[in-house]
């Protein structure tokens, strides 16, 4: 498992060499209809975000996985009805199986 | 003249931008903004907004949002993030027709100093990668008092807006 302090080295890799001024294409913004490349906080500011939201996709994407994948209440209620309960938890444990958490 | 419309800002993505910002909040009225026809560069890319103050997104974890997702094939559901740095908007994007994100918000309070400001928005979309249909419903609140001149959207990711019209009107009282 990778720490923030990781991703936001490789971030700062991939983004630094994406700077017109380091031969790469550049990153933009568009202010009031105004296309411009960013400033060198925007670029700061870009390392952190794309640092932090692959740490939470690490940390705490399994969430948003899981919710996804299970069924919808109805459907669950269903498959417990027709099938009983032992059946609906190996569906739901395919679920957690499939988007682990970090820690398993 | 009560009751219109005025048309603040407009811009037209048709080169590929990593933010667009829209500025020039300077009452108190309630402002409305308008995003029709957005696609991303990437797929499975999201779309998240932030506040601008003095035309500069604010970026502390002072967020707070509540929203509910309703999706074609996927468990729909609350959601509820507090302290954080940006207000999430929807789920991985689209990058091709019949895949954009559509949205309508209203921004309160920006320009009262002495409040939050507060943002409400519903919005719709659609992915490339599963077809899926999405849809985000609910608000948000910058926790912090000071004025908001604007919003900047953006993916936090490093994806870039590829195109799309993003308008904020002013609703005159």
């Amino acid at each position: 498992m990778a720490t923030l302090d990781e991703f936001k080295s490789a971030a700062r890799t991939e983004i630094e060499a994406k700077k017109t001024s380091n031969g790469g294409e550049g990153l933009y913004k568009t202010v009031n209809n105004v296309r411009m490349e960013f400033s060198d906080e925007d670029y700061e500011q870009a390392i952190l975000d794309n640092a932090t939201q692959n740490y939470e996709d690490q940390e705490y994407g399994y969430i948003d996985a899981r919710r996804m994948d299970y069924p919808s209440i109805e459907d669950q209620l269903d498959e417990i009805f027709h099938n009983g309960v032992d059946s609906w938890k190996a569906i739901i444990q395919q679920v957690k199986d499939d988007n682990p958490k970090p820690s398993e | 003249m009560a009751g219109k419309l005025s048309l603040v800002t407009t811009t037209t993505v048709s080169s590929d931008t990593a933010q667009v910002i829209l500025t020039g909040v300077d009452s108190t009225n309630v402002y409305m903004l308008v995003v029709q026809g957005m696609y991303m560069d990437g797929t499975n890319q999201d779309i998240r907004i932030r506040f601008t103050a003095s035309g500069s997104a604010v970026t502390s974890s002072d967020y707070d949002y509540r929203h509910y997702t309703l999706y074609n094939d996927a468990s729909s559901g609350g959601t509820i993030i507090n302290n954080t740095g940006n207000i999430d908007l929807s789920q991985g994007l689209g990058t091709s027709m019949n895949n954009a994100f559509n949205m309508v918000a209203y921004l309160h309070n920006f320009n009262d100093s002495s409040q939050y400001s507060y943002i409400i928005y519903e919005n719709i979309h659609r992915n490339t990668s599963q077809g899926r249909m999405g849809s985000f419903h609910g608000g948000g609140i910058l926790q912090t008092t000071g004025a908001n001149d604007g919003v900047q959207i953006l993916n936090i990711g490093g994806a870039n807006i590829s195109s799309g019209v993003f308008s904020l009107y002013k609703i005159e009282e």
